[in-house]
């Protein structure tokens, strides 16, 4: 009998505490959320703060490189955003790193006679070089870029230049109905001191640079540029302007004018009294006769990419690529008769697989073909130049090159590399100085 | 898991424990022996329970040793069908008998493990997804048996939570040296608590 009650107990009891937990725990899906996102504040520097990190310190190893400028020996090479290596160029068998030039939010240099003409951001940086061990600021010409904005580079009257964007991660959690599976945004990110969101990037004009230069006190810059001194005047891209500054007194260089010229524009070649200017849409030809305000001569038109262009006697040389900011799908190399600068008229392209830089010294061409390496061809004859392969080098991922006095230097993604091409049947790799990602 | 839930769980466990001491004298009198069940029934709930109830399917076979007259202890592996995932758990399974005889009893279960995870529907797999997991999976509940010569028939009633996870990634990009590149992700993980009220019914052996 006692058990008979101590059996039915027990059944009461997990009868009601079961249907208790069924009953009052709803029978429907929970969900917990766990978002990890990344954000950027924008972090502002005072032109004072900019001007204190400008400075001369030991030689490091090469990071993250940019353009490159050459100039009586001396190989310039720019650190994205943080300044340029100085490496003494005299022995290309052995260059050697002499110094490392710090100047926040540079992207690329121009030199004439002893003075190196540098951005920092906003501002157009001025620099006494003739002793390489002691160089210093001797001027500034302060918020010469205006178009920093499209890079996200802001300037704020109260907080200063935007000069970078300061990582942050965020975990948040959060209870939510099941149903309430919904996108997130995309993101906008930003590295090394520069971001944009990505349906900017379409319109975005990259950084102010610099570009080969013509006359006897300047040096060469590599293809990729958007700074040349041509005369008594430094020409930069500055977003769809382009910036003329009168640099006769070196140390106190002036600006003249800004003269709109296209919101694709991306790099600058001189040539004669002309500038070639490279844009993702064509090529601009621009007359410098009166030096402070160039006028179009002629646009030659092609489909949309990137597209550095040189000039080399009557012909114009461009290198269409694709890629994510490039757009378009069009890889090739075109030579351009530009006899009659007014109309200019494509004479033969040329299939390539990426091609980024390219140089030409006498009749030899080279091209950095993204990651298929660096290749020369004889160009003398412009209708076989894929014919006249002279040499192709697939070990490296090629950007950009400059030829100069029988030697190549070419800019990899992993190094700086040097040929010797005083023979043109037999170039030779002599040198090279890896890149070592901090 | 619940509090509640792991306090039901909690209790079965440690019922069927000292039912296990009690039984010893069962043990023995008699053998311990091999028993087995195959069950079928219906998980009934919701998603996000703005709709209508949803019921999906529940199968089981349970593999085990029944100790004394009223205690089973085994593994089990099933196939479980809700509206978007089936799942395949594999658990461990105890079951008591509360009150009973030779012929019939009201008995209390429970089961607790892992279960893998298979896609029905793809309607999570919304942009970003990148993958989802299968987790714990507990239930238990209460029932009532009848023998019929040596084959046991039961039917029950109980609650399942299975736990599932989901994996997203959203691409951002970077301006890294004049180029867009790819950048850290974002990233979101949505672990999933499916709970369902279950019945079943269940043919075994012993």
């Amino acid at each position: 009998m006692e058990k008979q009650t101590n059996d039915a107990n027990r059944i009461l009891f997990f009868s009601f505490l079961i249907i208790f937990s069924i009953s009052f725990t709803h029978c429907s899906d929970k969900c917990e959320e766990t978002y990890s996102f990344v954000y950027y504040e924008p972090f502002y520097s005072t032109s004072a703060e900019l001007k204190a990190a400008v400075s001369l310190v030991d030689p490091k190893p090469l990071s993250d490189i940019g353009r490159i400028y050459f100039k009586d020996g001396i190989l310039f090479i720019n650190e994205t955003g943080k300044g340029i290596h100085i490496i003494d160029n005299r022995n290309p068998s052995n260059p050697t790193p002499l110094r490392f030039l710090n100047i926040p939010g540079n992207y690329d240099l121009s030199i004439r006679g002893n003075t190196l003409y540098a951005d920092s951001y906003v501002d157009l940086v001025v620099l006494d070089i003739s002793d390489l061990t002691k160089i210093k600021e001797v001027n500034r010409i302060e918020r010469l870029f205006n178009n920093y904005t499209t890079m996200g580079m802001l300037v704020s009257s109260e907080k200063g230049i935007l000069t970078d964007w300061k990582k942050v991660e965020t975990v948040s959690v959060n209870q939510t109905e099941c149903n309430a599976f919904y996108q997130p945004w995309g993101g906008l990110f930003i590295d090394s001191g520069i971001a944009m969101r990505a349906d900017m990037a379409s319109s975005f004009n990259a950084k102010t640079a610099f570009a080969p230069g013509g006359g006897s006190q300047t040096g060469i810059g590599g293809s990729m540029a958007r700074f040349t001194i041509q005369g008594d005047f430094l020409y930069g891209l500055d977003g769809a302007n382009l910036d003329v500054v009168d640099v006769s007194q070196q140390t106190q260089p002036a600006a003249k004018s800004e003269v709109a010229l296209s919101w694709d524009a991306e790099t600058l070649f001189p040539h004669k009294n002309n500038l070639f200017v490279g844009t993702r849409s064509g090529m601009y030809i621009l007359d410098l006769q009166t030096p402070t305000h160039p006028t179009i001569i002629s646009q030659y038109s092609h489909v949309r990419s990137c597209d550095p262009v040189i000039v080399e006697g009557d012909y114009a040389y461009v290198t269409l690529r694709s890629g994510s900011l490039c757009e378009g799908f069009t890889n090739q190399l075109e030579v351009i008769d530009i006899s009659n600068l007014k109309s200019p008229l494509l004479v033969k392209t040329y299939p390539m697989t990426n091609p980024h830089g390219l140089g030409i010294d006498q009749g030899t061409l080279f091209i950095c073909d993204g990651a298929d390496g660096l290749k020369a061809y004889d160009a003398s004859d412009i209708q076989k130049i894929s014919d006249n392969l002279l040499a192709h080098y697939k070990n490296i991922n090629a950007v950009d090159v400059i030829p100069f006095d029988q030697i190549a230097m070419v800019i990899g993604k992993d190094g700086l590399y040097q040929y010797d091409y005083s023979d043109i049947k037999n170039i030779k790799l002599i040198s090279q100085l890896p890149i070592i990602n901090q | 898991m619940s509090r509640l839930h792991l306090i039901v769980i909690l209790i079965i466990c440690s019922l069927t424990s000292r039912a296990q001491e009690l039984g010893v004298d069962s043990v023995k009198k008699s053998k311990i022996a091999y028993y087995f069940q195959v069950q079928s029934g219906a998980i009934i709930g919701c998603n996000s329970c703005r709709g209508s109830e949803e019921i999906g399917f529940s199968g089981a076979t349970i593999h085990g040793v029944k100790f004394g007259q009223k205690l089973r202890v085994g593994g089990g592996i099933g196939l479980d069908s809700y509206s978007y995932w089936n799942t395949v758990p594999v658990f461990g399974s105890i079951n008591y008998d509360l009150i009973g005889k030779k012929k019939s009893a009201l008995f209390i279960e429970a089961n607790v493990g892992d279960a893998l995870l298979s896609r029905r529907k793809p309607i999570y797999e919304e942009y970003g997804y990148k993958d989802s997991k299968g987790g714990m999976m507990y239930s238990y509940g209460l029932g009532y048996k009848f023998k019929y010569d040596q084959m046991r028939i039961s039917l029950g009633v109980g609650r399942k939570t299975q736990m599932i996870t989901y994996y997203y990634e959203y691409p951002t990009l970077v301006w890294r040296n004049g180029t867009m590149v790819a950048g850290d992700p974002s990233q979101k993980i949505v672990k999933t608590e499916i709970n369902r009220l279950m019945i079943w019914m269940a043919v075994g052996w012993k």
